[in-house]
């Protein structure tokens, strides 16, 4: 009985865990391979990014200069998280 | 007497009304025949116009997919359905060639610009589909190639071997490129073409060969924007399949010009 418990709780969870990516690793299995797949590869991605910032500033401040001078050094910063990544800033720019 | 005379025009009726069902019949099955082999009106306004030149395929050939160096055909994001279109690489065993002009006028339905597939309209995608994937060639010159960056359809991949070519195909030597029709060369295809390197595609421009490119007729809903600037259409040969090149008045693969 427990046993059945069991079996009942690792259907579910196969069910829970099942994802987009599963399913297509599911479907790619019948498919004919090409190639060796390789454990990792090396991706890039274009990102695009908008934010709406808000501040206090000096009226007749450049906003604009200071913002994106902010964002980026809050990028450089962050991306320090993520050292697996290789972060380049290629534009900001007010839209 | 009156008998007789009465029995024969019940014959004569007879016989003209059988002629009659007959001429009847036989007129029905002419105008339905002519019906049958006139050219159907297209699915819309939207669509379809000009006709001239592509092939009524009732079942076109289904894809056929394959997992590229670990890549699955729907790619790693993006929209799945447009990226197993891209990376088919099944050859057809007939490539019908369609006037330049034909494809670079073919028409789809506006709302499916920039959208992916599971967002349009059952219309739009029959609209679509009476044209999409059709093995189609067309023949040409080419302006340019260029090798893209990374996209989902190849995982996002930044090596060589991960990367589609984009290349530009005129209707003359020496066009502008705003008249040009995209067709892409896609990795998984190119393993198997190693005589496809944007060097040869920059020869060829360069002599001003004329080229056949077959392939399967896509439409890549990404860049309406280019409409105009780089491209005359958004229906592309995508993949490409096969290139040729005239040779004193013949077709010639690329990959047999390379092993020369």
């Amino acid at each position: 009985m427990a046993d059945d418990k069991a079996q009942t709780q690792d259907a579910t969870d196969a069910k829970t865990k099942a994802t987009p990516a599963s399913d297509a690793a599911a479907h790619g299995a019948e498919l004919e391979h090409w190639g060796d797949a390789p454990e990792k590869m090396r991706k890039g991605i274009q990102l695009q990014v908008v934010l709406h910032i808000e501040g206090d500033d000096a009226p007749a401040h450049d906003f604009s200069k200071s913002t994106i001078e902010a964002v980026r050094e809050i990028i450089t910063a962050g991306s320090s998280k993520h050292p697996e990544l290789t972060v380049t800033i290629k534009k900001i720019a007010e839209k | 007497m009156t008998k007789n005379r009465s029995g024969e025009t019940g014959r004569i009726n007879r016989q003209a009304l059988t002629a009659l069902v007959v001429l009847l019949i036989l007129g029905a099955f002419f105008v339905y025949r002519t019906i049958r082999r006139l050219p159907h009106p297209g699915p819309g306004p939207t669509v379809g116009v000009p006709r001239g030149g592509f092939p009524e395929m009732k079942d076109k050939p289904k894809p056929k997919q394959v997992v590229y160096k670990g890549c699955p055909p729907e790619g790693d994001g993006g929209d799945p359905a447009l990226n197993r279109l891209k990376n088919r690489v099944d050859e057809a065993d007939e490539y019908f060639t369609v006037p330049f002009d034909s494809l670079a006028q073919l028409q789809w339905p506006k709302a499916i610009e920039r959208r992916d597939r599971d967002k349009w309209s059952a219309a739009d995608t029959e609209a679509v589909a009476r044209y999409e994937g059709l093995p189609i060639a067309i023949e040409g010159y080419l302006s340019r190639s260029k090798k893209e960056g990374e996209e989902s359809s190849n995982c996002h991949g930044v090596q060589d071997d991960m990367v589609d070519f984009h290349v530009w195909v005129t209707k003359n030597a020496n066009d502008d490129r705003s008249g040009a029709i995209v067709v892409e060369v896609s990795p998984r295809l190119r393993s198997k073409h190693p005589a496809w390197t944007t060097d040869a595609f920059g020869r060829i421009a360069r002599n001003d060969q004329r080229v056949r490119i077959s392939g399967w007729l896509m439409m890549d809903p990404e860049h309406p924007d280019q409409i105009g600037k780089t491209r005359a259409t958004i229906w592309e040969i995508h993949p490409i399949t096969k290139i040729e090149v005239e040779q004193g008045g013949a077709w010639a693969t690329l990959d047999s010009l390379a092993k020369l």
